[in-house]
């Protein structure tokens, strides 16, 4: 094997990791992460200095493709369906996993660039400047992304999740 | 100050999110398939690309053979002054980036992304389940074949004299395209078999054979609208083609509200960016632009077939090549053209034997449009030329 491909392997359990998070179902997980790991086979080992970053934003732009034709007729969360719920699941878990369907519908609506940096940023937590080499962007524009997206989520998300819910809750939860 | 703490209140919620996301279950990842993948034999790298229950997509890269060759095919009239997107993407009045964050405030009413969410549920429409045909979402109508792949492989009498000179790459990618409008059959059938053989026509076109496969698996993908019917054009319309020995001609048959809406997903793949769309915006709605509706006032205007001839020069840069497309009112083409040009200071209109020839140039292309005949044609400048004077004739 390669040396290239021993270093794209290095970066398999972070792109299955993404794969699985942002698409959920394990089939479109598994197609994600293939068409991930083909693509890079396809771009110039010599013009990639960080293989990380690359395979994590093709990754995150192949998922939020999957995501888009799966809700491209669907506006409306259905968490039962994307993610296998147990019944008597935590309260806590179930509004972790609402949150999850919530922002995977708003980052299929989103253009892709804003959803792939948002997810990059706030879900990754990867460096803006990171973000910016691996979608060869500016970094002020990777914050724009990241500034516009966070937007769409805030006023797409259910009521449940708004911020002024979120902080009362905690607030409450701090009371207890 | 960090962008978490430009959010203020929004602090929480990326916290949740970020919670969320981290308390998922992942499952164990697949095992190593892309050394299975290097270094299995042809066929398990087969397996490997229809193990998906999706068809395996490769088109996004903008390396992808078949997005370049159907991209030339319109370029040339989409782009008619030949700079390609990046120059009418200046023309949209849009930014592309942002010095700072404040920015965003006097952005607001022009944010060029917003407008490609619905495109992209077009593309999506358009581009995805064409070619999963398993798939059980809704599928748009597969494209017609007219012609079987091992037809396509006799070279047409007409086209014999370019046979003894090595192809060069717009010849290559043309040929590409037709093969690859002519393959569905490896779509609906998941055949392994087909795909090796697809694969190994592929291979004359390659370096390497990973490229040849993924071309192979990639022409499942193929264009949406455009099917290709044969080489050379129908008799009553020899114009196009002259008795040019050594020019290649081909002939497609084309489902335009099909093809714009693959095209959208095509050339962004190719450009890396989302710009057909706001691009075509652009040239209808920017003040300083020829305000053409190109959707509703030239491409619904197109029959159903169009052809191409490339012309051979005696290098690989030299070649050349022409579309002719068969239009429904040329008049109103006619005033469309006019005004796409008039606004390009790189153009100028001359009238030839009465019909209005707009001719341009850019980086050292000479290129020409006009309507002869009852189509519209497009293309290296001297083809055109050619084309209107044999037509007089």
């Amino acid at each position: 094997m390669s040396e290239l491909h021993s270093e794209l392997l290095v970066h398999a359990d972070d792109i299955w990791r993404i794969a699985i998070r942002l698409v959920s179902d394990e089939d479109d997980a598994r197609e994600c992460y293939q068409q991930t790991f083909a693509d890079a086979l396809r771009l110039s080992a010599t013009a990639i200095d960080n293989w990380g970053c690359v395979l994590r934003q093709i990754a995150t732009r192949r998922a939020i493709d999957i995501l888009r034709r799966r809700y491209r007729d669907r506006a409306v969360a259905d968490v039962t369906v994307a993610e296998a719920i147990v019944e008597d699941a935590p309260d806590a878990t179930l509004r972790y996993a609402e949150l999850r369907e919530s922002v995977r519908v708003i980052l299929a609506r989103l253009p892709p660039r804003q959803a792939e940096a948002f997810y990059l940023r706030h879900v990754e937590q990867l460096d803006p400047a990171e973000i910016a080499a691996s979608m060869q962007i500016q970094v002020n524009h990777v914050r724009v992304l990241v500034h516009r997206a966070l937007a769409e989520i805030r006023s797409s998300l259910p009521e449940c999740f708004q911020p002024a819910e979120i902080n009362s809750k905690s607030a409450g939860d701090s009371d207890e | 100050m960090s962008e978490t703490q430009d959010c203020g209140g929004n602090d929480r919620l990326l916290e949740l999110i970020r919670e969320s996301f981290d308390e998922q279950l992942i499952p164990d990842r697949p095992t190593d398939f892309v050394r299975d993948y290097m270094e299995g034999d042809r066929q398990s790298r087969f397996r490997f690309v229809t193990l998906q229950r999706h068809t395996f997509l490769v088109t996004s890269l903008s390396g992808s053979v078949p997005v370049i060759a159907i991209c030339i095919l319109f370029a040339v009239l989409i782009y008619p002054s030949a700079d390609g997107p990046k120059r009418q993407s200046d023309t949209l009045g849009r930014k592309e980036s942002f010095e700072t964050v404040s920015d965003l405030a006097t952005a607001d009413g022009n944010d060029s992304d917003a407008t490609v969410v619905d495109d992209e549920s077009a593309h999506n429409e358009s581009s995805g389940d064409t070619v999963h045909v398993q798939v059980e979402v809704e599928t748009l109508p597969p494209t017609v074949v007219v012609q079987t792949p091992t037809d396509v492989d006799q070279p047409p009498a007409q086209n014999a004299a370019v046979v003894g000179k090595p192809d060069s790459e717009l010849l290559k990618l043309i040929k590409l395209l037709n093969r690859l409008t002519v393959t569905p059959q490896a779509k609906v059938a998941h055949d392994d078999r087909l795909l090796i053989e697809l694969a190994e026509q592929f291979s004359r076109y390659f370096d390497s054979d990973l490229d040849a496969h993924l071309a192979g698996v990639q022409s499942m993908n193929k264009p949406v609208g455009l099917t290709y019917l044969r080489d050379g054009v129908p008799s009553e319309r020899s114009w196009i083609l002259g008795k040019d020995d050594n020019a290649f001609s081909c002939s497609y048959q084309i489902q335009i509200d099909l093809l714009l809406s693959d095209l959208i997903r095509l050339v962004n793949a190719t450009i890396g960016e989302d710009i057909f769309e706001p691009m075509l915006d652009g040239i209808r709605d920017d003040p300083d632009g020829p305000r053409v509706d190109l959707r509703g006032e030239l491409f619904s205007e197109f029959e159903d077939h169009a052809y191409v001839v490339v012309g051979r020069g005696g290098e690989d840069s030299d070649d050349r090549m022409m579309i002719a497309i068969p239009v429904r009112n040329k008049t109103k083409v006619a005033g469309v053209v006019s005004r796409l040009f008039k606004v390009d200071p790189d153009a100028t209109l001359d009238n030839r034997g009465g019909a209005i020839v707009a001719f341009t140039h850019s980086q050292g292309r000479q290129r020409a449009a006009c309507i002869v005949g009852q189509c519209l044609v497009v293309g290296d400048r001297q083809m055109v030329l050619d084309a209107l004077e044999r037509y007089s004739q």
